[in-house]
């Protein structure tokens, strides 16, 4: 168990980081995914599937955290915050940027470009066809080339 | 973009970087997406603060633990912790091999299966028949009008301690009273009493001495005599067969003398054989007559005997009871032995890839 923490730990924070509005949910959400890995009485499988079975896990926890945010009306607005000191004008161009895309394409972004999942992975995780992902990820990055490029603040 | 992403096969990257080589819309395509991830790269999130397990999952951890040890175990300890069962299971067993093996049982299965054994003992003494005619042993009997004929049957039923030497005794006193049997039957059926099913003749005179011995043999459970009067029927036999012998002598006398036509002679001829035919029937039916008469028959059923106890009427129900309960538990016990397998193998052959596929099912979610 400490060895999965200790792999994953910083991968998963980033996770929820990227993808929460509210940043001190996601050490919380993170400490959560690897309880829920505790108490399911599932054995632990070969590493590779450990993987998607964490992110699977993770992406759960994503969900049921958007849903309980959205029944708060005082939640902070999803695309504005209160810019944290760690954040520098590149990091809110993009994820203003990412923002913008389609919900599925973003996901599928965020899962390839920042937590390194491969294609198979990501059909996985979103039960989609190998196919679509590898269509919706060029598009998305096609749909970002603009984004990214137009309407830059000098 | 899959060859950026590293996602192709060495074979199917390497013609990739071939054609990559060449083509130089590829070429732009991918210089895009390689700027597009770079600049993604741009976002980069804190570093969490690493070291040891934080305090809400070591508790996770603890807890589960505990979990696990009050978890029962499929080990005797957990047989041990379910007296219950284990007392519910032993009381069936007792209850199952007092049933079977207690004797008194035994002799109510013996009772019930037993046919033969009347439940109230019938005895219907009959008078000795009055004057039966010396010669009837082995002779042909010459009935008078002051005689009457019996035919005699005599059926006993008996229960035996000692059944092994049944047989010995019963032919020792067919010979002593120059009896034949006539049929006789021997029945060994496993785990039950045995019977001796047999047909008898005796001398008709010898009847009631012989009845006398074979009472001895064990406890008579029943006995009944029956004495069928054929002295009519005899006569009758007797007067017909006397016409018969006179029309035969007539018609030999008219044979003889061969007065008339051919025609009429072989008409007489005809008659003649009819006759003699009529004559031997006749003949015969006396004879078996008088066999009848003179040899009387016994049927006669023994029944070995299981019993030591008496059971009384509340013990008897008691054990009835026993005998029931053990009967539904030995009937349940194997209706589900011969079940067993094949649910077992259907369980094998839907359950298995059921269960898979369930599994799958949940992991896909």
């Amino acid at each position: 168990m400490e060895e999965l923490f200790a792999r994953y730990r910083q991968p998963l924070y980033s996770f929820f980081r990227r993808r929460l509005s509210n940043d001190a949910r996601a050490d919380d959400l993170m400490q959560e995914t690897f309880l829920a890995v505790i108490r399911a009485k599932v054995r632990y499988e070969p590493r590779a599937l450990v993987r998607t079975y964490l992110y699977a896990i993770a992406l759960k926890q994503v969900s049921a955290e958007r849903r309980w945010q959205a029944r708060r009306p005082a939640a902070a607005p999803l695309t504005e915050q209160a810019a944290s000191a760690h954040e520098d004008d590149a990091a809110i161009w993009i994820k203003q940027a990412i923002s913008k895309l389609e919900e599925m394409d973003r996901e599928i972004l965020l899962l390839r470009e920042y937590d390194d999942l491969s294609y198979s992975e990501i059909a996985k995780l979103l039960h989609l066809p190998l196919n679509t992902v590898r269509s919706r990820l060029f598009r998305a990055r096609l749909a970002l080339k603009n984004l990214l490029a137009g309407d830059r603040c000098q | 973009m899959a060859y950026l992403d590293g996602e192709l096969s060495p074979a199917d990257a390497a013609e990739m970087a071939a054609h990559l080589a060449q083509c130089r819309t590829c070429q732009e395509t991918a210089a895009d997406m390689q700027a597009v991830s770079r600049q993604l790269a741009g976002w980069s999130t804190e570093t969490t603060e690493s070291g040891n397990l934080p305090p809400k999952i070591l508790t996770g951890l603890a807890e589960r633990a505990a979990g696990n040890a009050k978890r029962p175990k499929p080990t005797w300890s957990w047989l041990l912790t379910h007296r219950a069962w284990a007392a519910g299971a032993a009381v069936i067993v007792v209850i199952v091999l007092v049933d079977v093996f207690h004797p008194a049982t035994q002799k109510r299965l013996i009772s019930v299966a037993d046919p033969y054994a009347p439940n109230v003992p019938v005895r219907q003494a009959l008078a000795q028949p009055p004057g039966v005619i010396a010669g009837v042993i082995g002779g042909v009997v010459t009935p008078s009008p002051e005689t009457q004929l019996l035919v005699r049957t005599a059926d006993l039923s008996l229960t035996a301690r000692d059944f092994d030497n049944i047989r010995a005794k019963l032919d020792r006193i067919i010979l002593q009273f120059g009896g034949l049997v006539g049929e006789l039957n021997l029945n060994s059926p496993n785990g039950e009493a045995r019977t001796l099913n047999a047909s008898i003749h005796i001398p008709a005179a010898q009847l009631e001495a012989a009845l006398v011995e074979v009472r001895k043999l064990g406890h008579v459970d029943g006995e009944s005599q029956r004495g069928e009067d054929v002295t009519r029927q005899s006569v009758d036999l007797t007067a017909r067969l006397a016409n018969l012998r006179h029309t035969e002598e007539r018609l030999t006398e008219i044979l003889r003398t061969r007065t008339g036509k051919l025609s009429d002679v072989l008409e007489v001829e005809e008659k003649l054989d009819q006759v003699r035919g009529q004559i031997e029937q006749s003949e015969a039916e006396q004879k078996a007559l008088n066999n009848r008469v003179s040899f009387a028959t016994l049927s006669l059923t023994v029944t070995e005997d299981y019993a030591k106890a008496v059971s009384t009427g509340l013990g008897g129900a008691a054990l009835g009871g026993l005998h029931h309960a053990s009967n539904v538990i030995v009937a349940i016990a194997r209706a589900a032995l011969e079940a067993g397998p094949t649910v077992l193998l259907f369980a094998l052959l839907l359950g298995l890839p059921a269960y898979l596929l369930w599994k799958n099912f949940r992991h896909a979610r």
